[in-house]
């Protein structure tokens, strides 16, 4: 091994502050995961009891859904009882048996905002819950609002700036004063999986178109990947893409669902033919891939 | 990690030669230290020689040096002792290898061959670079170029496809080489 110059031993002489914000990220991380961690051991040891006498008594037994196609980069940090890091190899499972993981999850765009001792002391608060017909946790999304009084306006803005990609949140049921709206909503696991899957696919589209153009879309969007408010009118206009291009990356991305994509609408967005009262980035996706309720289509 | 000591309390021992105080940064940054020499392949007993020394320079160095932040300043001078004793040791392939596998990926970024290379305008334009780049690419860059982290292990841990960590990487290492250039040095 010679001795030339080399930029690798240089490194040693960066500045000290980027070390200990890496320090810190990490430190953090197996913080949240050692909660986690613990809220899936105690779970874990009621989900097997009670897998036992199920499985005594039930012919088959009831399989819960798969984990959504959700990228669990963007930080969605799962208080729910039951995922390990094992388990997230192998797929996941919730063990929150009749709510969509939506439900038991929290993001931590949310946790940012709330603070992360204010949160950490709350996921640690104990559960004075009785296990009801399959959920073992009341550490919910609609607990966690309440509980740190979050405005409405914050959640929609981390929704639909952030996470709209990744989450389901029904914010009228999470925001009304009766927790069993929300109960109830979430209750529809495979409906909200199909949806998850519909975005997951509106997510993948962008990050492909955004990949291919890299060098131009990275330099004005702090290397970062599009999130929910960059809407495809947006990517589509700002990186000037042709329309048998935006066909290309459809046909090629395979989904179990997605949506019905116009692209005659798109086109005409960008055209300024159609033209919309409120152009948020959800309202032209909406739009683009054909559904009504930004919250929950 | 926790810390069990803050800096100022370290240096502060350090002045008034208060040995007991490497026993805490041992405690506290032990394992941190023994990773980077591990990441680089170097066996335990090197390994245990590069933090003793770590720790010998720490006291022999504070006072006059006042670090702002004891972690960086132990991890620096492990680094620096792990990356000499590779070179020292360069018989021992196994650590040989890690080490010119990460090198070769970031020293791709300078032709030290046809430029007159400032050594102190280097690190100022790492710095620069590391401060254009978000948070999550920081600690990715870090881990690899930094710590000899696999992309393997830097994947799992930050819950993505290892495609996509060298991916980033290779951008990163893309800019990097652009600002280098800027800076006259390609």
């Amino acid at each position: 091994m010679n001795n030339k110059f080399s930029l690798t031993d240089k490194l040693t002489e960066i500045d000290g502050k980027f070390l200990d914000e890496c320090y810190e990220r990490r430190s953090r991380r197996a913080i949240r995961r050692k909660n986690i961690v613990k809220y899936s051991s105690l779970a874990a040891s009621v989900v097997i009891v009670i897998t036992i006498s199920l499985v005594a008594t039930l012919p088959m037994f009831r399989n819960t859904p798969a984990v959504d196609p959700v990228d669990t980069s963007s930080g969605v940090v799962e208080t729910s009882p039951g995922e390990t890091e094992g388990d997230k190899e192998i797929g996941g499972f919730s063990t929150c048996e009749v709510h969509h993981q939506s439900y038991h999850s929290i993001p931590y765009d949310l946790v940012e905002y709330i603070g992360e001792d204010e949160f950490l002391k709350w996921t640690e608060l104990e559960d004075k819950f009785e296990p009801l017909d399959g959920c073992y946790s009341n550490k919910t999304i609609y607990n966690c609002i309440h509980y740190f009084d979050v405005p409405r306006e914050v959640l929609e803005k981390i929704y639909f700036d952030t996470l709209w990609h990744s989450c389901m949140w029904n914010i009228d049921a999470l925001y009304s004063k009766d927790v069993s709206e929300s109960d109830e909503f979430y209750r529809h696991t495979d409906e909200i999986s199909t949806v998850m899957y519909k975005r997951a696919a509106l997510s993948t589209l962008k990050s492909r178109i955004a990949d291919n153009h890299w060098e131009e879309w990275s330099v004005v969007h702090e290397n970062r990947y599009p999130l929910a408010k960059h809407s495809m009118k947006y990517i589509v206009e700002f990186l000037d893409i042709s329309r048998e291009e935006v066909e290309e990356y459809i046909s090629k991305i395979n989904f179990d669902a997605t949506y019905d994509y116009d692209l005659d609408t798109l086109y005409a967005l960008i055209d300024g033919t159609i033209t919309i009262d409120n152009p948020t980035p959800t309202a032209e996706d909406a739009l683009f891939c054909g559904f009504e309720d930004l919250y929950i289509e | 990690m926790k810390q069990l000591c803050t800096t100022e309390e370290v240096v502060k021992a350090l002045e008034n030669r208060d040995s007991t105080v490497l026993e805490e940064i041992e405690k506290s940054y032990g394992k941190l230290l023994r990773s980077i020499a591990f990441n680089l392949g170097l066996n335990s007993g090197d390994a245990e020689e590069c933090m003793n020394d770590t720790y010998l320079e720490v006291w022999n160095t504070i006072p006059p040096a006042k670090p702002k932040s004891i972690r960086s300043y132990v991890c620096m001078l492990m680094r620096r002792l792990v990356i000499d004793r590779i070179r020292y040791n360069s018989a021992d392939k196994r650590a040989g290898t890690v080490y010119l596998e990460v090198a070769g990926e970031l020293d791709s970024c300078i032709n030290v061959e046809n430029t007159v290379i400032d050594e102190i305008c280097i690190p100022m334009i790492l710095n620069g670079f590391l401060e254009k780049q978000t948070p999550e690419n920081r600690e990715i860059f870090l881990r690899r170029y930094y710590e000899f982290e696999g992309t393997k292990e830097i994947a799992r841990d930050l819950l993505m496809g290892v495609s996509a960590i060298e991916k980033r990487l290779s951008r990163m290492r893309i800019e990097l080489k652009k600002m280098l250039t800027e800076w006259g040095y390609n």
